[in-house]
């Protein structure tokens, strides 16, 4: 079992808030409960625990490469909750995140449930717009106390983020995509007009920012705009290092101390 | 589950047939997804445009195409056999309608590089040469695999000025060229635009490029003086056949069949035979039938033509397939092969591999001495001689 995301972005006017993403099933099938072992002692504030896609549209190389490789070893939807499962209780919140035909093809009541049963009330399907949520799958997140979190960009509209703010639940934040890129592909740097817009909408709701960010100064630079960020492709890269295993609650810290 | 038919949400709803489209896009896309989706029809049907359009399609890309009547197929098969003869539109492939349109669509919209994915190469060579023509950067995405079937035409679209990219993600083919060229979309939203080379993709495009592909059909029916009885196309995405079958939908006297490719066999784990075998499911932004495994992951296939090598459908097809209005038939290699031999020996015509399975649903299908059949040669089969070659012609 997992606490809920909210007890956690609660906390958000306090400290920024740290968040990692990271492809389940690699670099090892079995790699998942180390990883958020670690997640937990290095001082993340929750995590995003990621389901290989074969296509996944919206990520660069680095992720792509550790999706083919999970799936390569035989991941899948049903071993990431077995391994879960085998977890006594994390201390930190977790979300998942997939593209939606694994979901689908899992099927979402089912997907539902599972989630329900380990805690995790926060998913994040980057291929689902907001109206189509709403119309096919909002009844069954709701039935079982699942919040979604949509994506905004510096190119998303007012009317839009209404809406995603309006289907949003109890544990969903906004996940503002840093700027119009893949995941890991350019180098970040803060568009003061876009981010003005993050700071007053991250006064209503909560707001992390993904995408392309990988090192502590980064985080350290949008604290002050919204209530966190979140890294992806920096520690799948990490994770693709020798030594890892031993390094890993170290390399969460170093974030930590510079989002403190 | 159900799928939504009608909207509250301000993007609106259309794009989708049945409960199959739609616009399955990471946010990133979505300005340039409605701006296609707000604008593409207006500008499309203006009178300025329509006429550019016409004049190019008549003086550059060589249409109308001609009907052929191939009287020795039609000995051969007894019955009246017509080839439309998109293989003689310039570049080689009825490609070249959509790229056209798609080209003039993104100057209105002052785009000013183009992307595109490619399987057989066609598209990315009708997409290189306009692009050219009309002095726009061109980016082609091809799968590594793709690039070594189709080498000569790599070095055509190098030619014409654009910069292939070699695509090494996945299987190397063309669902991950298509991946690959979707994603320089989203780290390019401003100054570029996507011309996908088919029905698939999210809405609009498989309308958009529909709209673009109906000339076939809308020539067709000029060009007979009645419509056929029969009307046969190949279909991977689906373009050249939902251009040749558009007339003819609301027409439940012309039967239409289109034929994908089977691969070595429904059997075969890696099948491209999408309508035969595939469930539904959402991948390149539309819900439609797609070849997955029990996991949701999209399989990889494997087809001697490279332009039907392709895991999923265009919506539309699957929305024909499931209220009955098309016969989808499935024809494995050595079936096109013994197709593309029969045409050159009877009518002195070399066809592309893709149209090659088309042409194989003669030996499938029976039919009367009195009926018409056309069938759309969508390309030359000279990309294709390595291939021919190679099975022993």
């Amino acid at each position: 079992m997992s606490p809920p995301i909210s007890s956690c972005l609660a906390g958000r006017k306090k400290k920024s808030l740290l968040s990692f993403y990271f492809t389940a099933g690699y670099p090892k099938i079995d790699s998942l409960p180390l990883i958020l072992h670690a997640m937990e002692e290095g001082g993340a504030d929750f995590v995003e625990v990621g389901i290989p896609f074969s296509d996944p549209l919206a990520d660069g190389p680095v992720i792509q490469q550790s999706n083919q490789q999970a799936l390569k070893a035989g991941l899948n939807l049903e071993i990431v909750f077995g391994q879960l499962r085998k977890i006594p209780s994390l201390s930190i919140p977790l979300v998942l995140m997939s593209y939606l035909n694994p979901l689908i093809s899992y099927g979402m009541e089912k997907l539902s449930r599972q989630c329900e049963s380990l805690g995790i009330r926060t998913l994040i399907i980057p291929d689902l717009p907001p109206w189509i949520y709403e119309k096919s799958y909002r009844p069954i997140f709701e039935k079982y106390g699942i919040s979604p979190v949509f994506m905004i960009s510096e190119k998303t509209s007012v009317e839009r983020i209404e809406k995603i703010l309006d289907l949003s639940g109890e544990e969903s934040f906004v996940y503002a995509v840093s700027s119009s890129s893949t995941t890991g592909t350019k180098t970040w740097t803060l568009n003061k007009k876009y981010f003005s817009r993050l700071k007053t909408l991250n006064q209503r709701y909560p707001v992390m920012v993904g995408f392309n960010l990988s090192s502590p100064q980064d985080l350290k630079k949008l604290g002050q705009y919204v209530s966190g960020g979140i890294i992806g492709s920096a520690l799948i890269r990490y994770l693709g290092t020798p030594g890892w295993e031993q390094g890993l609650s170290s390399f969460v810290q170093g974030f930590r101390q510079s989002s403190d | 589950m159900s799928e939504p038919s009608d909207n509250k949400f301000p993007d609106a709803v259309e794009g989708y047939y049945g409960s199959f489209g739609g616009a399955y896009i990471p946010e990133i896309l979505e300005e340039n997804i409605r701006n296609l989706k707000e604008n593409w029809s207006s500008i499309c049907l203006s009178s300025d445009f329509v006429k550019e359009y016409e004049s190019l399609l008549n003086q550059y890309v060589g249409r109308p195409t001609p009907m052929y009547h191939a009287k020795g197929l039609s000995e051969l098969y007894k019955t009246h056999i017509f080839l439309k003869r998109e293989d003689l539109c310039h570049t080689g492939a009825h490609k070249i309608n959509n790229a056209t349109g798609q080209i003039l669509l993104a100057e209105k919209l002052n785009k000013k590089r183009i992307v595109a994915e490619t399987g057989a190469g066609q598209h990315g060579i009708a997409t290189a040469s306009v692009c050219a023509m009309r002095g726009l950067e061109c980016v082609i995405y091809m799968g590594a695999e793709d690039m070594i079937r189709q080498s000569l035409n790599v070095k055509r679209m190098s030619m014409m000025g654009a910069k292939v990219i070699s695509v090494n993600s996945g299987s190397k083919s063309l669902k991950d060229a298509t991946n690959e060229a979707l994603r320089d979309w989203i780290n390019h939203p401003n100054d570029t635009h996507y011309v996908i080379g088919s029905v698939v993709g999210p809405a609009p495009y498989p309308e958009m490029v529909a709209h673009f592909q109906s000339v076939i059909g809308h020539e067709i029916l000029r060009q007979l003086s009645q419509p056929p009885d029969h009307m046969i196309a190949c279909v991977g995405g689906g373009s050249n056949a939902i251009g040749s079958f558009y007339p003819f939908l609301n027409n439940p006297e012309v039967r239409l069949i289109g034929a994908e490719a089977a691969g070595k066999g429904l059997k075969d784990p890696q099948t491209p035979a999408t309508l035969s075998k595939g469930q539904v499911g959402v991948f390149h932004g539309s819900r439609s039938y797609i070849l997955q495994n029990q996991h949701g992951q999209i399989q990889s296939t494997h087809s001697l033509s490279a332009g039907l090598d392709y895991p999923g459908v265009g919506p539309i097809h699957a929305y024909l397939k499931e209220e009955g209005l098309v016969n989808y038939l499935s024809i494995q290699n050595h079936e096109a092969l013994a197709a593309a031999r029969i045409l050159c020996n009877k009518e002195g015509i070399l066809p592309a591999l893709e149209s090659a399975h088309a042409l194989a649903v003669l030996e499938k299908e029976s039919f009367s001495p009195t009926e018409t059949i056309v069938i759309c040669l969508s390309g030359r089969g000279d990309k294709d001689m390595m291939a021919y070659q190679k099975h022993g012609f």
